[in-house]
């Protein structure tokens, strides 16, 4: 059989997959479009099978540029159906509740030894800048600069509290600034974890160079009475991202039996996970750094909320998600298979 | 750039994907940057527009200015957290979005017949997505996608480092992979048995037309009205043409529309 007689036999199936291709969108959007699909799926089927063949024939024969076209064609045609078939689980509400009450606490406590090491990272540096400045203000200086230290009497300031219109305002510009921080944290982790290692130090000296800025200006009860309420989500949100992304790095350090390349590509897609409820942990410190923390409620009241939350997340973290996974909430993120 | 990626599929077979050079993906880059900024531009000055169309708030600000103080001093706190979060939401969340309502064809990719994938052929989820696209601020640096470029063309497929860490590759779409209609199969000249026929001379008018709108229709039917309409024509034109061939109906009629039309029949 010639190639050319072989595709005349096969084409009103090829053409006919070609059409359901271009509809399958519209398919899969509506209820009645199951048998429709389930043929869409045994044409696939049959046309790689003819897709294999059509090669074998075309490559028997002395092939011309017709007939590559055609196998051009019927693997365009191919790889188009099985797009439409293999798709990624689509984004849901189920999967939504699944990743916040299953997968994140759970790769959280998987992830526990490297989100202990960027809380290391991280407050080892302020304590010791603290250490360093608290009582040489002119190190300090020279360390955060005159901004810094503006800024540090600012902080020092807000924990007095105030009654402002602002407060939709300054938790808007917290959400946006510390999910930008996270996302940094995250990507500067494909430099083997050197970048997210910097960022983390970084941000621990500028803490503990503010911690003394507002020590020598008097001020330390009131700047922990503003962070009391958000500090122990926002910061450990910022050490899960930097566990996202010093994941990436300890892959490319330690691959473990897989080629980098792949050992990256499994770390990275995996700490999505951490990521995104770093993200969802983001927004929830924002609500109270914007309106809790610089509120005029008394001191301990803020302390009461400051404590709450860190009970909360010490159970939700050490509780959630350990009872046997319900098959009907599949996560979104669950189906990574490389 | 002609650089080819075979892709097992679970069925055994390989697809080719044609990996797309850094040309078209600069391209591409450089028309969703576009569609960025004009996004960037609407999130920051609607919420502006909206706050401004109160009349008391548009002195307020504009007395702002004169007086050299922050525009929204005094104004809406909403106006200036819509313009906070829409621009975060705009900068970091475009490509992610994009890519993943569109099956990997953010608006620059689908201009350059572009489409993200993942390393084994399978569309990419949102997770992959989420990595590429965060890793891009990285292979942003140190400006223009400098540290993308060095990647991109230091590999061989292609892939800047947000690809390498969300396994994606970038691949060309031919014609026909496209989301519109797919172009007919080209034939080559040889011609397969046929009804020993001259279609042309031997039908009516109104005969070419049913043929003709049989070969339109065909590739939209399921198998069973198909093989139900054939069944009803076949043995019309059979008899007209006196045909005799062992050819099953439908194959018969669609050698015969072929031939009909004119062209190289299949």
């Amino acid at each position: 059989m010639t190639a050319a007689n072989f595709a005349a036999k096969r084409r009103i199936d090829w053409e006919r997959l070609a059409s359901l291709c271009v509809e399958a969108r519209r398919l899969k959007s509506r209820r009645s479009g199951g048998e429709e699909l389930a043929e869409l799926a045994r044409l696939y089927r049959r046309a790689v099978a003819d897709l294999g063949r059509l090669r074998t024939l075309v490559a028997a024969q002395r092939s011309s540029e017709a007939q590559q076209a055609m196998v051009d064609w019927l693997n365009a045609l191919v790889a188009r159906a099985h797009a439409e078939i293999y798709v990624a689980r689509p984004l849901s509400i189920a999967g939504l509740a699944s990743f916040l009450t299953r997968d994140f606490p759970a790769r959280f406590r998987r992830s526990w030894k490297l989100i202990a090491f960027a809380a290391g990272i991280f407050l080892g540096s302020t304590i010791l800048t603290y250490a360093l400045c608290a009582n040489d203000i002119a190190l300090a200086r020279s360390i955060g600069g005159a901004g810094l230290e503006h800024n540090a009497h600012g902080f020092g300031e807000l924990g007095r509290g105030h009654d402002g219109a602002s407060d939709v305002t300054t938790t808007a510009f917290y959400i946006s600034n510390n999910v930008k921080v996270a996302f940094m944290c995250f990507a500067l982790g494909i430099s083997a974890g050197v970048g997210t290692l910097y960022a983390l130090i970084q941000n621990g000296i500028t803490m503990g160079v503010t911690l003394a800025f507002v020590h020598h200006a008097g001020d330390t009860e009131n700047l922990i009475t503003f962070i009391a309420s958000h500090g122990s989500i926002e910061l450990l949100a910022i050490f899960v991202a930097a566990a996202a992304g010093m994941s990436m790095g300890h892959a490319l350090i330690v691959p473990g039996p897989f080629f980098r390349a792949v050992a990256l590509r499994r770390a990275a897609v995996s700490a999505v996970t951490l990521v995104l409820g770093a993200a969802c942990l983001l927004l929830v410190a924002a609500f109270f750094e914007g309106f809790i923390s610089p509120s005029s409620l008394p001191m301990s009241t803020k302390w009461l909320i400051g404590g709450v939350n860190a009970a909360a997340l010490v159970l939700y973290f050490a509780m959630a998600g350990r009872a046997a996974p319900n098959p009907k909430l599949s996560s979104t993120l669950g189906y990574i298979t490389h | 750039m002609d650089l080819n990626l075979v892709v097992e599929t679970p069925e055994q077979i390989g697809i080719d994907f044609e990996i797309a050079g850094v040309g078209s993906r600069m391209m591409a880059a450089i028309i969703d940057t576009l569609v960025m900024s004009l996004l960037l531009i609407i999130a920051t000055v609607a919420p502006l527009v909206l706050i401004a169309s109160s009349r008391e708030a548009a002195e307020t600000m504009v007395d702002n200015v004169a007086r050299q103080e922050h525009v929204f001093r005094g104004v809406s706190a909403v106006g200036l957290a819509i313009v906070f979060l829409s621009s975060f939401a705009v900068i970091w969340g475009y490509y992610i979005v994009a890519e993943l309502v569109t099956d990997g064809r953010s608006p620059g990719k689908r201009a350059l017949g572009l489409r993200v994938v993942r390393v084994d052929g399978f569309p990419i989820g949102l997770a992959e997505t989420v990595v590429r696209n965060l890793v891009r601020f990285i292979d942003f640096l140190p400006g223009i996608y400098g540290i993308g470029l060095v990647s991109m063309m230091a590999g061989r497929k292609t892939q800047r480092l947000g690809d390498l860490a969300a396994g994606t590759i970038v691949i060309k779409e031919r014609a026909g992979q496209e989301k519109g209609a797919f172009t007919a199969l080209p034939t080559p000249d040889e011609h397969p048995p046929l009804p020993n026929t001259r279609v042309s001379a031997a039908l009516t008018p109104a005969e070419m037309t049913l043929l003709t709108t049989y070969r339109h229709r065909v590739a939209l039917l399921s198998p069973s009205v198909r093989a139900h309409l054939a069944a009803q024509i076949a043995p019309i034109l059979r008899a007209r043409l006196s045909d005799t061939s062992p050819l099953d109906d439908e194959t018969w009629l669609w050698a015969l529309a072929h031939e009909a039309q004119g062209g190289p029949p299949a």
